[in-house]
């Protein structure tokens, strides 16, 4: 089911009347929660349930077996075991063709002819989210920083919970699982945030991230056929696309939660305003990011040793989560690319030199801040070219396009209609960035604004052609 | 929690009363190729009027025919939508004196008409036949917002005074989008309940046409050679087949094969004219029509 769509307008108020008015009881709640979590799920495709619920009786089992033992070679044994399986079942639904393919290339090139059948597997929506969830929980337990819980019925729910189920933000089992055991009591204020969250969430997806989409798709299906400022401009509109795109959802998710009583982790603060990489990457899918710190950086030895071993953990972390993104080199390069934009500041220890707002004290950025920004939303997008692009030979032809400075023609009627929405936006973030979300507006004129927004995201809303949101791909 | 939900209801009753608004008032009188020729049909001057789909809309520019001609077709009508519209209007255009209705895989072979096109007839035409309830009748429902709102502040429309447009395109052969047009047309011919049921609504075309005294010509829409060529002109003889079993009354058959326009830079594609074929098969058409109805 799709945040943006009818049914999704119509599951929401269902299930949010049977919470709060027929179920009171925390047990009944999550009951409720855990079947209609299903259902959203389902709607997309019901078999798949079935991965989400054995991924949910194995770490449920795990997590109850790690609390009976305390040989530490049995606890290995036992995480060793989550670890296989999740990271198993992602490998096959979403690496195995991948793996296959790059085989039998690999053996190609030096002339060698392989032979194995790729075979035809459908990726399950959301599966790099939740394995990455019940992953931190047998972590966890096996850390002792958690108590495994009894009850599977919390535990399921905490492994499925609709709004975040498909495209996180990825929660960590020492947040989200505990406010399962707790009684939710409806609170006014943050029920409101969680509307005006799930209202700036629908404008980013649907009236900027939708807008980008349209003109993104032909400038980089046809990128041979375009001029060089319109391959740029084809990069911006892709950086904003996909910002609005996740960080939309992210919105919404997190305002859904808060409907029901939740409180879910940030995922995004105003990346597009960082003055470095370091900094874009403590902004951008914060729940991924900390992840990867907790359960791959810091285990590999973090930031301790000497600068080589920073140098192998910080690729380390930057190649994984690329391979994340999804089965394809171009992912690989991508997180390559900011890994070698995040060396420099790693050797002159910078990495930690803009940890405050940005402008904190000022209206506007002084001319040092803005090119930072400039030049980190630049790399940033460069890199977003391999990300988008089919193929890495794609990517690199899209780049050399843009590098034939005599094809740079203005070509301004096409982008009439998406520069001013992104100019606006820009300006919203920017006098926002202090504040949680960007639509924490003056009393006198929020009611407009709320209606105006909705306005416009009926407008840019087509009922037959949805689009879905980019990261359910992952 | 009641605070919360009143002020939700709030906004919610706000949005929704602003949508009613747009729906039973702002978007039916939308301008798009569809109010625009129902607009046309208020016209009580007209003579003839021509019916269809896309064959005609494309193929027949009234300017060229009689300048009380319009030209009401739009792209892929099934016969019953031009039975309902004919009945609909005939009593109101008191000088009609000639229907024009192509007989073409559209007009004969093809399936129902769908829920998306009878809502559209139904805000556009206003064809009460096409009434589905509230869900289904509204545009803001189930149509692009963006395009409705457009269409309501913008009010442009690519159609000619009377009814007509078609494009520059010129025929390019291409084996398999040829193939695949003509697959359709075949995959189309079996299909026999279909074929039964808009051959009733022809008869009750005649029948209306008859009652009210107003000539009818059954138009086989002109292709271009390939089509003949590659389904071997059994398209044609399947067609005709079919009209041989229905009693014509005072209505005539005319097959644009006669008309011999056969060149490439008259047609978009296998099987619709440009603008230059429209305009040179309505000349030929203007004369037919006088010989044989003036």
């Amino acid at each position: 089911m799709l945040f943006n769509s009818l049914e999704f307008l119509l599951f929401l108020p269902t299930v949010f009347i049977l919470y709060w008015f027929v179920f009171k009881k925390i047990t009944t709640q999550n009951y409720l929660i855990l079947v209609s979590s299903y259902v959203f799920y389902g709607w997309w495709d019901w078999r798949f349930l079935s991965l989400i619920l054995i991924s949910t009786l194995i770490d449920y089992t795990i997590g109850l077996q790690l609390k009976k033992t305390s040989n530490l070679q049995r606890r290995k044994l036992l995480v060793s075991f989550s670890l296989v399986f999740n990271l198993g079942m992602l490998g096959f639904f979403k690496y195995y063709n991948f793996f296959v393919d790059s085989w039998i290339e690999a053996w190609s090139n030096i002339g060698v002819t392989m032979h194995a059948s790729s075979l035809n597997i459908i990726l399950p929506v959301g599966i790099s989210f939740y394995t990455f969830q019940t992953l931190s929980y047998t972590i966890d337990i096996y850390r002792k920083k958690l108590e495994p819980t009894k009850d599977f019925i919390a535990f399921a729910s905490f492994v499925s919970f609709f709004p975040q189920l498909v495209a996180g933000p990825i929660e960590r089992a020492t947040n989200l699982l505990p406010q399962f055991y707790k009684k939710r009591i409806f609170n006014y204020d943050y029920a409101v945030s969680g509307m005006k969250l799930i209202l700036w969430g629908l404008v980013k997806k649907v009236v900027i991230a939708d807008s980008c989409a349209i003109l993104v798709n032909k400038i980089f299906e046809n990128y041979q056929d375009e001029s060089g400022l319109a391959l740029c401009m084809g990069a911006i509109y892709f950086a904003f696309q996909i910002y609005c795109d996740f960080s939309g959802y992210s919105d919404i998710a997190i305002g859904t939660s808060r409907l029901f009583g939740f409180k879910l982790m940030r995922n995004f603060n105003y990346p597009y305003f960082s003055r470095d990489i370091a900094e874009f990457w403590r902004r951008w899918h914060i729940s991924l990011s900390t992840w990867f710190r907790d359960y791959l950086y810091i285990p590999l030895g973090g930031s301790r040793g000497n600068k080589w071993f920073q140098l192998r953990n910080v690729f380390a972390i930057f190649l994984v989560s690329g391979f994340w993104h999804g089965a394809n080199w171009t992912f690989i390069v991508w997180g390559g690319l900011n890994a070698l934009f995040f060396i420099p500041l790693l050797l002159t220890n910078k990495n930690r030199n803009n940890l405050d707002e940005v402008a904190s004290n000022s209206i506007l950025p002084n001319v040092k801040e803005l090119f930072q920004i400039l030049l980190t939303f630049g790399l940033t997008t460069f890199a977003w070219i391999f990300f988008r692009s089919e193929s890495i030979t794609d990517a690199m032809l899209y780049i050399q396009q843009i590098s034939y400075f005599s094809n740079f023609m203005p070509d301004v009627i096409r982008h009439k209609k998406v520069i001013p929405l992104l100019f606006l936006f820009i300006i919203l973030e920017w006098f926002s960035r202090k504040q949680e979300y960007a639509i924490v507006l003056d009393k006198k004129y929020r009611t407009v604004f709320y209606l105006l927004f909705a306005f416009m995201i009926l407008y840019y809303s087509s009922v037959e052609e949805k689009s879905s949101f980019i990261y359910f791909q992952f | 929690m009641k605070l919360f939900l009143s002020k939700l209801l709030l906004y919610f009753l706000l949005t929704y009363i602003f949508l009613l608004v747009l729906d039973f008032f702002v978007f039916p009188q939308n301008t798009n190729v569809m109010s625009v020729k129902n607009d046309l049909l208020k016209n009580e001057n007209t003579e003839i009027l021509v019916l269809g789909n896309s064959h005609t809309f494309f193929g027949i520019n009234p300017d060229f025919i009689k300048p009380t001609t319009i030209n009401v077709a739009n792209k892929s009508r099934k016969l019953e939508v031009d039975y309902f519209i004919l009945r609909k209007n005939i009593k109101d255009l008191k000088k009609l004196r000639l229907v024009v209705i192509p007989i073409s895989s559209y007009t004969l072979f093809t399936e129902k008409v769908s829920k998306k096109e009878k809502r559209l007839y139904y805000n556009f035409y206003k064809l009460k036949e096409y009434d589905q309830g509230l869900y289904y009748n509204s545009l803001v429902l189930n149509e692009s917002f963006k395009e409705l709102i457009e269409n309501a502040l913008f009010k442009t429309t690519n159609v000619s005074k009377s009814g007509w447009k078609a494009n520059s395109e010129v025929y390019k052969f291409d084996k398999e989008i040829i193939n695949t047009r003509i697959g359709n047309v075949y995959e189309s011919l079996s299909r026999k309940s279909t074929i039964k049921l808009n051959l009733n609504y022809l008869k009750q075309v005649i029948d209306l046409c008859e009652i009210h005294n107003v000539k009818l010509m059954l138009l086989l829409p002109p292709y271009h050679p390939d089509f003949y060529l590659f389904t071997n002109n059994e398209y044609d003889k399947e067609i005709k087949k079919y009209i041989k079993t229905i009693d014509l009354k005072s209505g005539k058959l005319l097959d644009s094969k006669s008309f011999n326009i056969t060149e490439d830079i008259y047609f978009e594609n296998v099987d619709h004219l440009n603008k230059k074929g429209a305009e040179i098969f309505s000349k030929k058409l203007a004369k037919d029509i006088n010989q044989l109805f003036y």
